[in-house]
């Protein structure tokens, strides 16, 4: 049987966590739970702690991709078979950890990514939207695959990929989406999605808040440009 | 160029060197990164005789007020600078990252030794 980690990259997010670690010990008992604090002020280290979660604890603030690649490197450190990454804001329903499970099995992918668009009703904002559909689009183009979700952080990945994206600046440190999408499929990785149901955030305040969203296309359009012009 | 203009632009550029120059012998100044401060100030006391060249180099370049060649130089040179820098705030960047990575991790080995 697999060894599975469930890495959840958190910053801040004690009236939310508790929920999610306790959420997914209901439905995936098997799996072990590490939460990589970025830097938080606040208790969510100590709530980990205490419903059974091992914790990474960053002196500071890293950045969402620091933060998983700690935890890609934890799990490779620790001989996890398969890793997958949940939001610490409760929008990713660990229900549906199964359905990667079983995504993974059906088409022996290396990623699986959790869209919310193929079956649930989630209700996105029309700029998410159209970025999303652009990003698609271009996904589509290089790759000659359908991704719908692919700012999703509700992701499988193996150990190949751990091991390809643990090493040194291969993982983005900010935005990890569109960008590495396409960096797995030009390293030969296969990459599938699979329907999961997203919630609204529990408390806080999204990452892609305010001006961010024009910085974070604006990085993208970089990244993707980098990924293509790479040679290594 | 006047005399006057002349001495305050060797004299700068000779302020310059020397705090840098000092700043380095207390070691509150990396000697790979004063290399460049160094060819500023030498640069710049350069730039006290520019006068015998900067004619005919501002009619090379179609430049109709010559003082304007200095100028758009100085900026060249602090735009490459700056460009230096990014670069190595990149490079620590990364390797903060790194170091906060594996300190974070030690730190989850320690705890755990610990609490056995």
């Amino acid at each position: 049987m697999s060894k599975i980690l469930i890495i959840i990259p958190a910053f801040n997010e004690e009236k939310s966590i508790g929920t999610v670690i306790e959420k997914i010990h209901r439905t995936s008992p098997e799996a072990d739970v590490l939460v990589v604090s970025d830097g938080s002020c606040d208790n969510t280290v100590e709530i980990s702690k205490g419903l059974g979660a091992h914790v990474i604890n960053h002196a500071f603030n890293l950045g969402y991709g620091g933060a998983l690649q700690s935890g890609f490197r934890f799990a490779l450190k620790k001989h996890y078979d398969i890793v997958i990454t949940m939001d610490a804001d409760g929008q990713h329903d660990p229900a549906y950890i199964e359905n990667l499970l079983t995504a993974r099995a059906q088409h022996n992918a290396n990623v699986v990514i959790g869209t919310r668009f193929l079956e649930s009703d989630y209700k996105a904002g029309i700029f998410k939207r159209v970025g999303i559909s652009l990003f698609s689009a271009i996904i589509h183009i290089y790759t000659g695959k359908r991704i719908t979700d692919p700012t999703s952080g509700f992701q499988l990945m193996d150990s190949a990929v751990l091991t390809y994206l643990s090493h040194g600046d291969n993982f983005p440190l900010d935005y990890p989406d569109a960008n590495m999408i396409m960096l797995l499929h030009k390293k030969k990785f296969i990459v599938v999605e699979t329907p999961v149901k997203m919630f609204d955030r529990l408390d806080g305040v999204s990452m892609h808040s305010g001006i961010k969203p024009l910085i974070y296309m604006i990085r993208m359009f970089l990244a993707i440009i980098m990924v293509v012009l790479r040679r290594d | 160029m006047s005399l006057g203009a002349r001495i305050f632009i060797i004299v700068t550029g000779l302020l310059i060197f020397f705090i840098i120059f000092e700043l380095v012998r207390r070691r509150r100044f990396r000697e790979d990164l004063s290399i460049l401060w160094f060819v500023v100030s030498l640069i710049i006391i350069g730039g006290a005789f520019a006068d015998t060249f900067i004619n005919s180099l501002a009619r090379f370049l179609g430049v109709g007020y010559p003082p304007i060649v200095i100028i758009i130089f100085l900026i060249l040179i602090l735009i490459v600078s700056l460009m230096y820098f990014s670069m190595l705030i990149s490079e620590l960047k990364s390797r903060i990252k790194e170091l906060t990575q594996k300190l974070a991790f030690i730190e989850y080995e320690l705890d755990n030794k610990r609490e056995k």
